[in-house]
């Protein structure tokens, strides 16, 4: 099923760029956008809904505020003992190791599956923790929130009645559109395939 | 959100109220055509560890019968954006729909009342919304499935109830709600009928998961050997659990529908 569905995908990015390239030789590429139907390549995106989180710093965000970078998204929850801290050492990775130009234009994003303790404030402390800075933004939601994006992003998780969560451990790609590009499953990844995910996405641009 | 319930009730057409009963709806917060299912304590099917633990529910209303499609289609016509030829690819896979001729035309009149299914998770929980409803958690569904059956031949358990639909191949057009098996809460084709897709089906995480992946994997796929599931024989239980892990949120199958609960704050 997922092989029928990436023709379709990738017939999207054709058609994305194509766009582009009309805007780049449109003088009024404002028009072209607004009313563009392509505009549809959009309905792909996970960012569907208009209901705020709350981020590390306590403000109200929309998954939409996401929009504009290439995304590496990862759900976790901050007393995780070993599988959190290890999905984040590898999007630090990541992130360190990639070159400064590129960096301006990939975001990194941590969701919280704990609804009921990773509160802005322990979000921030995280944060402070893992040495994430503004390229980074920890969401917290209501449970109906992160059950939603779980389903979006094809990530399993329950609570366990004593605390903690069970959880896949994936880290997901998005492109600048909030379209998933690629889903990395486990614990034990290169950071250089993630590079070469991110700088193809960036290259379509 | 009461006028959302109340539209909802008009376009079904099929329910009509009169000013008494509308009262008495605004008074329950329910529709007539669900039931109460009492508070009570449920073991879990699948555990976590050795110790077995038991899970309180608190009191919810329950669709008396899975969603139909005539149901579903007033929900389409009122959200375009549900039909089959707008949906995101994102949110139901190609066969979103399937049994339907059109958009917003079933184009069936055997199946008008039958359980409608090829929806994905999605469009589930978008229903359930637009009714003002939610749609069952894993234990919610399972709770009220374990209610006595009504009426089932003599010496006839429910587990070879469901494991003698199991085996026969899914018909070309599904029978309709309220025709088969019943519950003595008074709910219908909890079995027997359809898959149902709950809130948090995916809380079985089947792979790679941060702790217990190895003991959980095993008792879902492993039925003699396992020591996770809290009676073996229940091949019923074993079968839905492992179907539910198979599934993703954009999947449609073509028996694999719902029904909607509402919560009792």
């Amino acid at each position: 099923m997922r092989f029928l569905k990436y023709p379709l995908f990738v017939s999207f990015l054709i058609l994305a760029a194509c766009n582009n390239a009309t805007k780049t030789v449109s003088v009024n590429a404002d028009t072209i956008v607004q009313t563009d139907p392509q505009q549809a390549t959009a309905i792909n995106s996970v960012y569907l809904s208009e209901e705020p989180w709350i981020n590390q710093d306590g403000q109200k965000t929309r998954l939409k505020d996401l929009t504009g970078k290439v995304q590496v998204v990862a759900m976790i929850f901050t007393s995780c003992g070993y599988a959190c801290p290890k999905m984040v050492e590898n999007m630090r990775a990541i992130e360190l190791a990639l070159p400064a130009p590129l960096l301006k234009k990939v975001h990194f994003t941590l969701v919280t599956f704990d609804t009921d303790n990773d509160t802005a404030a322990a979000l921030k402390l995280y944060a402070r923790q893992k040495h994430l800075d503004s390229n980074w933004t920890l969401l917290h939601g209501t449970e109906d929130q992160v059950r939603m994006l779980s389903m979006l992003l094809d990530v399993q998780y329950s609570k366990l009645p004593l605390g903690g969560f069970n959880h896949s451990n994936q880290m997901t790609i998005l492109n600048q559109q909030g379209e998933i590009i690629k889903k990395i499953q486990g614990l034990d990844i290169d950071p250089q395939r993630s590079l070469q995910v991110i700088n193809s996405i960036l290259n379509k641009k | 959100m009461k006028a959302a319930l109340i539209i909802f009730i008009t376009l079904m057409g099929s329910l009509s109220l009169n000013v008494r009963q509308m009262a008495n709806l605004q008074m329950l917060g329910h529709t007539p055509d669900m039931v109460y299912v009492p508070a009570g304590a449920y073991t879990p099917f699948m555990q976590e560890s050795g110790v077995i633990k038991t899970v309180k529910i608190k009191a919810f209303y329950m669709d008396k019968h899975s969603v139909t499609n005539q149901e579903f289609l007033a929900f389409v016509k009122a959200n375009p954006k549900w039909a089959k030829s707008n949906i995101s690819s994102l949110l139901a896979d190609q066969n979103y729909l399937n049994q339907w001729t059109g958009d917003y035309t079933i184009g069936n009149e055997a199946i008008i009342n039958s359980p409608v299914t090829n929806i994905s998770w999605f469009a589930a929980a978008a229903y359930a919304n637009w009714t003002g409803k939610r749609l069952p958690t894993l234990d919610q569904w399972e709770y009220a499935m374990q209610s006595t059956p009504v009426g089932l031949p003599k010496g006839q358990s429910v587990t070879s109830y469901i494991l003698s639909w199991y085996s026969k191949p899914t018909p070309e057009n599904l029978a309709p709600v309220m025709t088969g098996y019943k519950n003595k809460l008074g709910l219908y084709d909890m079995v027997g009928l359809i898959w149902e897709w709950v809130y948090d089906f995916n809380s079985v995480v089947a792979s790679s998961d941060s702790r217990s992946q190895g003991t959980l994997e095993k008792s879902l796929f492993c039925a003699s050997g396992s020591q996770n599931a809290i009676n073996k024989s229940d091949y019923a239980s074993f079968m839905r659990f492992a179907f539910r892990s198979s599934l993703k949120a954009k999947y449609t199958v073509r028996n694999l529908g719902f029904r909607c609960v509402k919560n009792i704050e």
